[in-house]
């Protein structure tokens, strides 16, 4: 997946050298989500805090249960309550506190200013309805146009999104299409209101690898047309390198670090991104020339915490290669160790 | 689209033959003589000329292998025989009783569908609440009340003891009743139907995708939800319809509604064997079709099941 031109992060250098321009767009602050009962809950979100500047790509890396996904899902307002609580928090966009927006001007919102992709394309588009009402929807419900001129927008989105024949599409059914298509559409369809910010919950975990590549350029395009600020959930750290300027590493519901993509890939400082880079297998580490094993892959000892249980130090404490007894006691907060790069660990004082 | 129509069709036709050959050799499962069954006490008073000629009417003086044959010659030309008592022709008989029950088990479905449907899908909406379990408690209660007992109990509170509708008759008056009776019976069938095809689809990741379009409630429930919930829905319903046009057999002789299934209870009782096989032909008949006219709106629901 190495590709030597990386569009989104060409565009936002180009932010990044001209100051004026950044503008924080979204900003998630000690952010706590719990399932369950006010009285018997696990904490599936604790204390995260991240903020998402305009045209820049922030990544969500953690591996399944790490809290991302449902990250997400609280900034559409779309965890479903009950099970789901926000204890704490808030998340400031635009000027408003989103978790305390009346269920109709969060309705605005979705969809309109933030857009959201999912996992699985086979199963987010609904089967009985065509390709083109399912485009067209969204800005009948937001942008008050006519379904003529939603069906004409939908058709220039699918052009957008490089699907052939698109007229032809939007009279067809999401079974008659790929699931690269239909990922296509997905893409389409978030961006067709023009939303300030595109959340991608895993969006080619469910695709084959080269389709993979597709999505991601097209990705990258997009974003360079329409400047569109994207969170990038995934658990790949290859995808990251190919689509994230930022990347904030999430471990048992907290965020354990957070730096530009090419500062964490170089200098990690948590021991879990430290044991995550170093598990991402190269062939030329792992095999000699004549094809026979030179060692084995590299694994972090361990597994994670259970979500039942209530952790007082740090929560990789267990696993850690360095732990000491302060670990195992005390929480680490989120820190600046190094200019725009933060951790929540201890080790960087000792 | 049209092959799948014709080869529908085409299946039918060949259901129907089938039911037609078992409704012919129905006249072997009566023990003894036939004719002799059918004259029952009566058989000393029938002349021995009038006996002959009922078993060439129902095709007792030829071989088996040809009973089948005469008997479909026979219903093609529109000729299910003729009654023994009385000596009508079976088909204009079962022909005009056939308005009254369809009247009745259309007006049931109506019933059933406006009950069963709505509280089904709130239901649904409202799963593990306080409404839901009252609702599948009645459902659960409209399933196990027998429909002889519900139209009885209707009948002496409405009929005997508010006197609001009449115990009896063809007027409209007297077809809320049964109607009632069948519609609600069937209504639990259908709530609990939807409640589940329901509660699974509001799983659904096309439904968050719906919301995070930020479309408002209304549209994601009722364009979202409810359509690809339709053919589990609607399936049902037709099968509760079938349910119903049996079932009015109890539900007429409740009721006294002078349709085909008191025509039919009456047939068994007076052993009228032509008249039961006609009865039988044109229930095949009904569920046959009806069967045909669901694939069709299963095709108008589902694309996946229209483009196979």
């Amino acid at each position: 997946m190495g590709k030597p031109e990386k569009k989104g992060r060409a565009l936002t250098t180009v932010v990044a050298s001209n100051p004026t321009n950044i503008e924080t767009l979204l900003r998630v602050e000690n952010l706590d989500i719990l399932f369950g009962t006010a009285k018997q809950h696990v904490v599936a979100v604790d204390g995260v805090s991240f903020k998402i500047n305009t045209g820049e790509t922030l990544a969500i890396v953690g591996e399944s249960g790490c809290g991302k996904t449902v990250t997400s899902l609280s900034i559409m307002g779309l965890i479903p309550c009950p099970p789901g609580i926000i204890d704490n928090g808030s998340i400031q966009f635009n000027g408003k506190d989103l978790l305390h927006l009346k269920m109709e001007e969060m309705r605005k919102v979705r969809g309109n200013d933030i857009a959201m992709i999912f996992q699985e394309p086979m199963t987010s588009l609904n089967p009985v309805l065509t390709v083109g009402l399912q485009m067209s929807e969204a800005m009948m419900a937001h942008k008050g146009i006519s379904r003529k001129e939603a069906r004409k927008r939908a058709i220039e989105m699918l052009k957008l999104v490089q699907i052939p024949e698109p007229e032809k599409r939007m009279e067809q059914y999401p079974h008659q299409l790929s699931g690269g298509m239909r990922q296509r559409v997905m893409i389409g369809t978030a961006l067709s209101c023009e939303p300030k910010i595109l959340i991608a919950d895993e969006p080619t975990t469910a695709l084959d690898v080269t389709v993979q590549a597709q999505i991601l350029d097209l990705m990258n395009d997009i974003k360079a047309k329409l400047d569109t600020s994207i969170l990038f959930i995934t658990h790949d750290l290859g995808v990251v390198a190919e689509i994230a300027d930022r990347v904030l590493v999430m471990y048992a519901g907290r965020t354990i670090e957070e730096a530009l993509v090419t500062e964490l890939y170089e200098n990690p400082i948590h021991p879990y991104t430290e044991g995550l880079l170093r598990a991402i297998p190269r062939l030329d580490q792992y095999l000699s020339a004549d094809n026979s094993v030179k060692e084995a892959l590299k694994q972090m000892p361990g597994i994670v915490p259970s979500i039942y249980k209530k952790i007082e130090g740090c929560s990789f404490a267990p696993r850690c290669p360095y732990a000491r007894k302060q670990c195992g006691q005390e929480r680490p907060v989120m820190k600046e160790v190094v200019p725009g790069h933060r951790a929540a660990c201890w080790k960087p004082e000792w | 689209m049209l092959t799948y129509f014709i080869r529908r069709v085409f299946t039918a036709i060949l259901t129907l033959i089938i039911a037609a050959f078992a409704v012919s050799m129905l006249i072997y499962l009566v023990p003894g003589d036939p004719v002799d069954a059918m004259m029952g006490d009566s058989s000393s008073f029938v002349s021995p000329e009038r006996v002959e000629e009922i078993r060439s009417q129902l095709g007792l003086d030829k071989p088996v292998y040809l009973q089948f044959p005469f008997f479909m010659a026979n219903v093609l030309r529109g000729d299910m025989g003729r009654t023994i008592f009385g000596n009508e022709p079976v088909l204009p008989l079962l022909l005009s009783k056939l308005p009254n029950t369809l009247i009745l088990a259309f007006a049931g479905l109506a019933v059933a569908i406006l009950i069963g449907v709505p509280l089904g899908y709130i239901a649904a909406y409202q799963k593990g609440k306080f409404l839901d379990s009252i609702l599948m408690l009645g459902a659960t209660l409209g399933i196990s009340m027998p429909v002889f007992w519900l139209g009885l109990m209707l009948l002496v509170l409405f009929s005997m003891m508010l006197g609001i509708f009449p115990v009896a008759g063809s007027g409209f008056g007297s077809l809320v009743l049964p109607a009632f009776t069948s519609g609600v019976i069937a209504a639990a069938t259908i709530a609990r139907m939807a409640r589940s095809t329901m509660v699974e689809i509001l799983q659904e990741d096309y439904i968050r995708s719906a919301r995070a379009k930020g479309l408002s409630e209304r549209i994601v429930l009722m364009r979202h939800a409810v359509k690809p919930s339709l053919v589990g829905v609607v399936g049902m319903i037709a099968h509760m319809f079938t349910w119903m046009l049996g079932g009015q057999i109890i539900i007429e002789n409740v009721f006294a509604w002078d349709g085909l299934g008191q025509l039919a209870v009456s047939a068994l009782l007076n052993r009228e064997y032509n008249l039961i096989q006609g009865y039988i032909l044109i229930y095949s008949t009904m569920v046959v079709t009806i069967s045909v006219v669901l694939d069709l709106i299963y095709a108008g629901l589902d694309p996946r099941i229209r483009y196979e």
